[in-house]
């Protein structure tokens, strides 16, 4: 009887201790809602979480408008189309011997859900050699995030093929192209002649094709063989431009700031071992120098100290394809 | 394309029909009257002919555009492609005179240079309506972008550019001011230069004043030839205004002290050193200057230029 009597008390007990767990993190959860998340919190959740497949249309429109609200800090946007984070990063260790200052870059990791966001624009027409200012082209596009392109037309020769569009084949086996098919996967051709490329790669449409290079790293590895073909200045700590893939729909777009600014750049080997230390998986280098340009939430980001800065032919950006979710 | 066409050629063969009625009404001067009108008409046909094809071929050789390597004789073909972005304004004029002057060869006798002078307020004429004509191609003859809600967005000082998938925007209409310089020049050349002056003056002062103004022209111009950074026509211009110098200088002052003749020269290579920094700090390289004031500079040293120009040219013309 005395047993049975303690049996009953102990299952009493465990019940109320169960019962009162329950209550506890009943009253957790609902005390845990997403506006108590700091975004610290927000970020590292979302950062790992699916982006969303909304399909730009392939042409020379723009992305869709920019909401405040996705602007998590200065120097990240992320909405449910698109992931932008940019990192000033403190690179002097990439410099070979001490040059008496130090150097620094601009690491810009970008994840899109579909490949019709890295877009390409030009300043007037990619058939001119009109040039205007980056931040001015990619206000008007609505980019979340822009950079110089190849400087297109400003010489006759080179490659146009963009936004889907081929313009010109005027190649001579002098420059690397890069290829940027539909899934927007990278192909970099090396030193290709007039002829040789055509609108599909692998089966698959060619989107945009840049005409500068050289191509820095391709399968993860540094490429050992580059041709200069004139204004790489590969000995030169430059300002230089690349962009990068790490992985399906995955970039970054690697800048170095110029000679003349307070901080230097790269040589051509310093920058290509930043790239593959970036993960990229394949790099290409556009247009550096003063044409290097990175706009982000409606200003210019890198040289702001400078006045007069040159304007060029053409950029390349990311756009938000997010429309307030109507598509889905 | 065809508007275009028609509009020039009935502009230009007007023009050259004035030509002829000046030649043939030149009371100082019996040996322009001679052939007057077979010679404008001549000179129409020739400037016309050897205008387009240099325009095309000129901007050809210094594009290198033809690509004999890969397409062998067939690139020849690539020169019978007419497009506003593929000739070149400077080589189409310099066509043009020589039309006129193997005119002025084949009809009279005596210096061609007489027929040339008499042309001289005509080409700058034929160069307003040119630049007037780049009116047809959109940005073609435009500059940089005006800061939105300018009061001056509107024609004749800007030009409304259409962007694909973009807003349109408002740019400097620079085709009006290059024609404003040419039909100024005109008419300074026909009311001021008329019948005076030692032969060949008038023709290498309007040379000479065309290619001056147009070195900023060519320098606000968006569209045209590059090579890179270096705007093609603005490098002609600069030939042009030495070749045109050095010309006044050799055909005079041998009597002068080698610096004083020579100065005019000097102080031209000096602002052109100064123009190509002037263009550094436009790209904004060497000098962080804003755009505004580096045209301004270029404009102070335009002026150098010109005034360099007109001692050189009074002292060829004191000279007989």
């Amino acid at each position: 009887m005395k047993a049975r009597k303690s049996l009953t008390r102990f299952t009493s007990f465990l019940t109320l201790m169960l019962a009162v767990c329950l209550i506890f993190s009943a009253a957790a959860e609902d005390e845990l809602s997403i506006a108590d998340l700091n975004p610290e919190d927000v970020e590292e959740v979302s950062m790992e979480a699916p982006l969303i497949s909304n399909p730009l249309p392939i042409d020379f429109t723009g992305g869709f408008p920019l909401q405040e609200q996705f602007y998590l800090d200065a120097q990240t946007y992320q909405d449910p189309t698109i992931q932008v984070s940019i990192t000033e990063k403190d690179i002097t260790d990439y410099l070979q011997g001490y040059r008496g200052r130090d150097a620094q870059a601009w690491i810009v990791d970008i994840k899109i859900g579909d490949a019709s966001q890295l877009r390409t624009a030009a300043a007037e027409s990619f058939e001119t050699t009109t040039t205007r200012h980056v931040d001015v082209i990619a206000d008007r596009l609505n980019a979340v995030v822009a950079f110089n392109g190849d400087y297109v037309n400003r010489q006759d020769r080179g490659y146009v093929f963009r936004q889907g569009v081929f313009y010109k084949d005027k190649l001579q086996g002098k420059q690397d192209v890069l290829l940027i098919d539909e899934d927007g996967d990278f192909h970099p051709m090396h030193l290709p002649k007039k002829g040789e490329l055509s609108d599909t790669i692998d089966g698959k449409k060619v989107i945009n094709a840049f005409c500068f290079g050289p191509i820095l790293v391709e399968n993860g590895e540094i490429v050992e063989k580059i041709k200069d073909f004139g204004f790489l200045k590969p000995e030169k700590n430059y300002a230089r431009l690349a962009i990068c893939q790490c992985g399906p729909l995955h970039y970054k777009v690697i800048l170095t700031t110029t000679e003349q600014s307070y901080t230097l750049g790269l040589k051509l080997k310093e920058f290509q071992q930043l790239c593959k230390d970036e993960g990229a998986v394949t790099a290409y280098n556009l247009d550096g120098g003063d044409s290097t340009t990175l706009y982000f939430h409606g200003e210019r980001v890198n040289n702001q100290y400078k006045v007069n800065y040159r304007e060029v032919p053409d950029i390349f950006y990311f756009a938000s394809a997010w429309d307030g979710g109507n598509a889905e | 394309m065809s508007t275009y066409l028609w509009i020039m050629t009935a502009g230009s063969a007007a023009i050259f029909a004035l030509y002829g009625l000046r030649c043939a009404k030149a009371e100082r001067l019996p040996e322009l009257r001679k052939n007057a009108w077979p010679n404008a008409l001549l000179s129409f046909v020739l400037a016309a002919t050897f205008g387009t094809i240099l325009a095309r071929v000129g901007y050809a050789l210094l594009m290198s555009e033809l690509d004999f390597e890969y397409d062998g004789i067939e690139a020849l073909g690539l020169l019978l492609e007419f497009e506003i972005d593929c000739v070149s304004f400077f080589c189409g004029a310099i066509g043009v005179c020589l039309g006129v002057l193997l005119s002025n060869r084949l009809t009279r006798k005596g210096s061609a240079f007489v027929g040339m002078d008499a042309f001289a307020p005509f080409g700058a004429l034929l160069a307003a309506l040119f630049r007037l004509g780049e009116l047809f191609f959109g940005s073609y003859g435009a500059g940089g972008e005006l800061p939105e809600g300018s009061p001056l967005a509107f024609f004749p000082f800007a030009l409304r550019i259409p962007v694909a998938g973009s807003s349109d925007y408002w740019a400097w209409a620079i085709c009006v001011l290059s024609a404003c310089f040419a039909l100024i020049w005109a008419g300074i050349a026909f009311f001021k230069l008329r019948s005076r002056g030692r032969t060949g003056l008038s023709f290498t002062l309007t040379l000479f004043f065309l290619a001056l103004p147009q070195i900023l022209c060519e320098s606000m111009r968006k569209r045209g030839m590059f090579w890179l950074f270096i705007h093609v026509e603005e490098l002609l211009c600069a030939i042009v205004l030495a070749g045109v110098m050095l010309f006044w200088i050799l055909k005079s002052g041998r009597n002068l002290p080698f610096l004083r003749r020579w100065a005019p020269f000097g102080i031209l290579l000096l602002c052109i050193g100064l123009l190509v920094a002037t263009e550094f700090a436009i790209d904004g390289k060497l000098f962080d200057l804003l755009p505004s004031v580096c045209y301004l500079f270029m404009i102070a040293v335009l002026a150098v230029i010109g005034w360099a120009g007109v001692v050189a040219a009074r002292r060829y013309n004191e000279e007989t």
